[in-house]
């Protein structure tokens, strides 16, 4: 008898977790409903989510975002967890199941990205931040005329360098104009005490591949035209004269680097403390300075490639508002993007919390940081390049990263790499 | 009559449920994934793919990444298979047998199970990376204490280490639950009649806990080729890709490369070859069961 109590217990437990379930999604597909429609009349919140991908600005966006919710009783952001690599991955999943239901902030990258989501993207060319980005920054978000995005920040990347090391090192960073004198200026920062390596790489995918080979397809004359006959076939990696002068240089300064072995926080922390004289990295790695609490001066230093005298600044990544969300919705998207990049309140956020180079007018920019200062100057005085590894097949980076890496390894010779790109490249453009 | 009505609705209270989750989570999406595999499909909308037959199955088996990786997979589920079973059926001989830590000694040959693989790769990461390398140098030229991952060999057998460590400890309870089970009377018999320790092992013992090969060779086996977690975070298939397993193979085709249908198809080859793998083997070991 105690026995079917028991078993009658059990299953009636088991019922009502289930039916809890079942009433708990209910509940979340009512609210999400609920914020689609009752807004307008009831006096209920459209609610807005935002995903973005930058780690290290989540929780300075949280608080920008609950500064928002506080001037305004329309409308309720919520910041989605930052999904840093696996954005995509994220957004993949979101949007294949119910785009009205997806972030109805997101953002993506120019180029192959772009083209993937922009049936999901609303146009933006009605939004006050649009009328203010900085000229020419918006062309790559630019499709038949319609603007489907707002630039993130402006970004560079070049060499980032110890100040105080190179003086002990008696080496004068001006002086580098070419590879040679950059081979020569390692060999003599590496007889300072404490460094292992003059220059380091980080071994992610992008700090491996797609950034380091930044400079040889942006010094070109015609690299759009360069991309597009290698997609076609009538061009091959390894008849590209820049770059066999790359891989060549490559093999110059192999020795001086730590061969992309360690990752970026690593690479950052091994310049925090000492280990590198230089690391080839962005403005971002400001945040990560700053929690090593960096005494000595550092700036960024031009990837002397030919004579490059410029560090490579662009914007890849763009803030898209949700086509299929409720009008509401995206009404307040773009209210909140417009509070962020042209309210005084927002832009304080964008300078001083995520540390970021606005690429629109009315910045109060006096207060930026060292990093985003040089970018800034450089990107004044003209000395930069363009960013152009987003025209590299989608996909690959990964695998053209992998031959890097046997490249380091000695497994692979320059003119064995440029091989080995071209065959990843052919396949990436295939698929 | 009233009885069995009564216990019909107790059995229903418990299988509807369950059965109602399976179909949804499992069968469904298998039965959807069949037939996107025939198609284009990009991964967004189903509605405007189309079907394209085998193409994807042809291009499954031209993609010699995917061929490699399966390769990979064969070799270290035979690793596996081997040394788990090996190694957890001698723990738990030695937990059994009389010495006198054995009940501290089952929980620390356990604890690496409780672990999830994710942590236990990056656990395991670390140390061979920056633990072996420290003690490297310290110790000068080493040939065990280098950096495993960097190295395409190393970093396979890294793999198997790690998941040996992970899954010996689970077999090996599995084992204790048999052993324990094989009744005294038989092997005293054994003894009796003049068996030494070997020969009761291999006469008596072995056929008796043979149920328990069976469970754990397949719990083994259909782990070792579903391995993801640990691959992914110890060597995230590096150096230079050379350690990618199948499962990652697949993750990245349809992630990485936006080649949704196409992993689809392997997913269904892999799913194929697995279940012809294990079923081939739980019909062999299930012969050489024997009753006690």
């Amino acid at each position: 008898m105690k026995k079917k109590v028991g078993a009658a217990l059990l299953s009636v437990a088991m019922l009502s977790t289930l039916v809890a379930c079942g009433a708990k999604s209910d509940d979340g597909a009512n609210k999400a409903n609920s914020a689609d429609t009752t807004s307008k009349g009831t006096g209920k919140k459209a609610v807005i989510t935002i995903i973005q991908n930058k780690v290290e600005i989540q929780s300075a966006l949280e608080d920008a975002v609950k500064e928002f919710n506080k001037t305004q009783d329309k409308y309720e952001v919520q910041a989605l967890g930052a999904a840093g690599d696996n954005l995509m991955t994220v957004l993949q999943t979101q949007f294949s199941s119910a785009p009205e239901k997806a972030p109805t902030i997101f953002t993506t990258a120019s180029g192959s990205e772009f083209q993937k989501y922009l049936p999901y993207m609303a146009p933006l060319d009605d939004m006050k931040a649009a009328s203010k980005i900085v000229e020419g920054q918006d062309t790559a978000a630019r499709n038949d005329g319609k603007l489907y995005g707002l630039p993130v920040a402006l970004e560079g990347f070049g060499l980032i360098y110890n100040k105080d090391m190179f003086k002990e090192a008696g080496v004068n960073a001006d002086d580098i104009k070419t590879w040679d004198d950059l081979v020569a200026a390692s060999t003599k920062l590496e007889q300072v005490k404490g460094v292992k390596k003059a220059i380091a790489y980080a071994q992610e995918s992008y700090f491996r591949f797609m950034h380091p080979f930044n400079w040889p397809f942006a010094v070109m004359k015609d690299t759009a035209g360069t991309i597009a006959k290698i997609n076609a076939g009538e061009l091959k990696l390894q008849d590209i004269p820049e770059l066999k002068e790359y891989v060549a240089d490559l093999d110059k300064i192999k020795d001086h680097t730590n061969l992309s072995k360690d990752t970026y926080d690593e690479q950052v922390a091994g310049f925090a403390a000492g280990q590198y004289a230089m690391i080839h990295q962005g403005n971002w790695a400001q945040g990560l300075l700053n929690d090593y609490d960096v005494k000595f001066e550092y700036g960024f230093l031009p990837v002397p490639f030919e004579g490059n005298q410029g560090i490579a600044v662009g914007n890849s990544n763009f803030f898209r508002v949700n086509k299929h969300a409720s009008e509401d919705q995206q009404a307040g998207a773009k209210a909140f993007l417009d509070w962020l990049l042209t309210d005084p309140a927002g832009q304080h956020y964008v300078t001083d919390e995520f540390n970021f180079i606005p690429v629109y007018s009315g910045f109060d920019t006096s207060k930026m940081d060292p990093l985003s200062q040089e970018v800034n100057r450089y990107a004044s005085e003209g000395k930069t390049v363009k960013w152009v590894f987003d025209q590299f097949p989608a996909g690959a980076d990964q695998e053209f990263a992998n031959q890097m890496e046997k490249y380091y390894a000695g497994k692979l010779t320059g003119e064995g790499l440029l091989e080995a790109l071209q065959n990843v490249w052919m396949t990436a453009v295939k698929k | 009559m009233k009885k069995s009505v009564k216990r019909n609705l107790i059995a229903a209270a418990f299988i509807v449920p369950s059965l109602f989750i399976f179909i949804n989570v499992v069968i469904i999406p298998f039965v959807m994934g069949i037939v996107y595999s025939f198609t284009d499909w990009d991964g967004f909308k189903f509605a405007g793919s189309n079907f394209v037959g085998f193409d994807n199955y042809v291009r499954v088996f031209q993609d010699s990444d995917f061929l490699t990786s399966f390769g990979l997979t064969f070799k270290y589920a035979v690793c596996m298979i081997i040394l788990v079973n090996v190694i957890g059926l001698s723990l738990a001989m030695l937990v059994t047998s009389k010495i006198k830590s054995r009940n501290l000694l089952r929980s620390i040959y356990f604890l690496p199970n409780l672990i999830g693989g994710l942590i236990l790769g990056f656990i395991w990461k670390f140390v061979f990376t920056k633990f072996f390398v420290q003690v490297g140098e310290v110790m000068g030229n080493s040939s065990i204490f280098f950096n495993w991952l960097d190295d395409p060999t190393a970093s396979f057998w890294a793999l198997v280490f790690v998941g040996t460590w992970q899954m010996a400890g689970y077999v090996m309870i599995i084992y204790i639950a048999a052993i324990q089970g094989v009744s005294d009377e038989v092997l005293e018999a054994a003894d009796m009649d003049g068996a030494g320790g070997w020969m009761r092992f291999r006469k008596i013992m072995f056929p008796l806990i043979m149920p328990a090969f069976t469970i754990s060779l397949f719990l083994t086996l259909s782990n070792a080729f579903k391995q993801y977690d640990t691959n992914i975070s110890l060597t995230n298939g590096g150096p230079y890709g050379t350690t990618e397993l199948v499962a990652m193979n697949i993750f990245k085709t349809a992630f990485s490369m936006n080649q949704y249908a196409l992993a689809q198809s392997k997913a269904i080859i892999f799913f194929l070859v697995i279940l012809v793998v294990t079923v081939t083997q739980v019909v062999i070991s299930k012969k050489r069961e024997v009753e006690q």
